[in-house]
């Protein structure tokens, strides 16, 4: 890591479809989803990220701005 | 389903505070801003009559002394310019015609400064200090006010009356297209950053709404494992 660089807190979120499906975002991808959606997924734990292969939690994720 | 009734009521009422949020930002900009002009506005006054009295202090008829015109226009027009804007500021803060009439005054108090210096190039830095200012608002279209009516005083000024916005009696007929040109440049560049500005408290405020949605979410889980340990001891007992 450079010296000016930062972690991200995540760079890939999974989201759970209605239909069951599990759909990969970037984290520019997530970003841009509607508050709505983000919100609803959040609440209903249909959400998962990722920092690289490994699964971050929650509160990690969002809480590190 | 009764779970998800609740998952949409939760989402519906957190992302209106979201909204709220950022709608209450934005308004408390606008109205510090409202009362930040009628400070400048009044200094401008006062400054104006300054500038009126120090470059052309009495006139001459025959060889009676008065006191030359220019010391009237900056005090009465000068004047009539900043007391519509003052009193939306003082009865209609944070509103869309405060800012609008604001960013027209404005312009029309550089167009007074640049004619009581007599056309003066270094008075029309005053409109780009202006827009400056102008661009507190974080509000584009204020800026867009601003520059069309800047333009259109110099196109009618420099018909009518070119020594009071240029100080020659001749200028090329295209000279307003070269000011309103550096007036569009520097304005271009306002209006990006007060959208990249805009754009950064809404994604504040759209975090805030998904770091209450985690608390939720937390929430109701430890309730949830709370009500599954306080059950268990009653369901085991004999």
């Amino acid at each position: 890591m450079g010296l000016f660089s930062r972690q991200e807190s995540f760079d890939k979120a999974v989201v759970e479809l209605p239909t069951g499906e599990l759909r990969p975002l970037t984290k520019s991808e997530f970003e841009a989803l509607p508050l709505h959606d983000r919100v609803r997924a959040i609440l209903s734990k249909k959400l998962k990220f990722y920092r690289g292969v490994k699964e971050v939690s929650m509160k990690e994720a969002l809480g590190d701005r | 389903m009764k779970s998800d009734q609740h998952v949409d009521a939760a989402t519906e009422a957190i992302v209106q505070r979201a909204r709220e949020r950022f709608r209450k930002h934005r308004a408390r900009a606008f109205v510090a801003t409202d009362r930040l002009f009628v400070k400048i506005f009044l200094g401008q006054w006062l400054f104006a009559v300054f500038i009126a009295l120090v470059f052309s202090p009495y006139a001459w008829q025959g060889k009676l002394k008065t006191v030359h015109p220019h010391v009237w226009i900056a005090l009465l027009l000068g004047g009539a310019i900043i007391s519509l804007p003052i009193a939306l500021a003082l009865v209609r803060p944070g509103q869309a015609i405060t800012r609008h009439v604001i960013a027209c005054a404005q312009m029309l108090f550089s167009a007074l400064l640049i004619h009581l210096s007599g056309g003066r190039i270094e008075t029309h830095f005053h409109v780009f200090g202006s827009l400056a200012f102008l661009a507190f608002y974080l509000d584009w279209t204020v800026l867009l006010t601003a520059t069309v009516t800047i333009a259109l005083d110099h196109l009618a000024r420099g018909i009518f009356w070119p020594e009071s916005v240029y100080g020659i009696f001749n200028p090329e007929w295209w000279r307003f297209l070269e000011h309103a040109f550096w007036v569009v440049f520097c304005a271009s560049f306002l209006v990006a950053s007060c959208l990249r500005q805009v754009r950064e408290w809404l994604t504040f405020a759209e975090e805030g709404g998904m770091i209450e949605a985690l608390a939720e979410s937390e929430w109701r889980q430890r309730s949830v494992l709370e009500r599954a340990a306080q059950d268990a001891p009653a369901k085991g007992a004999p």
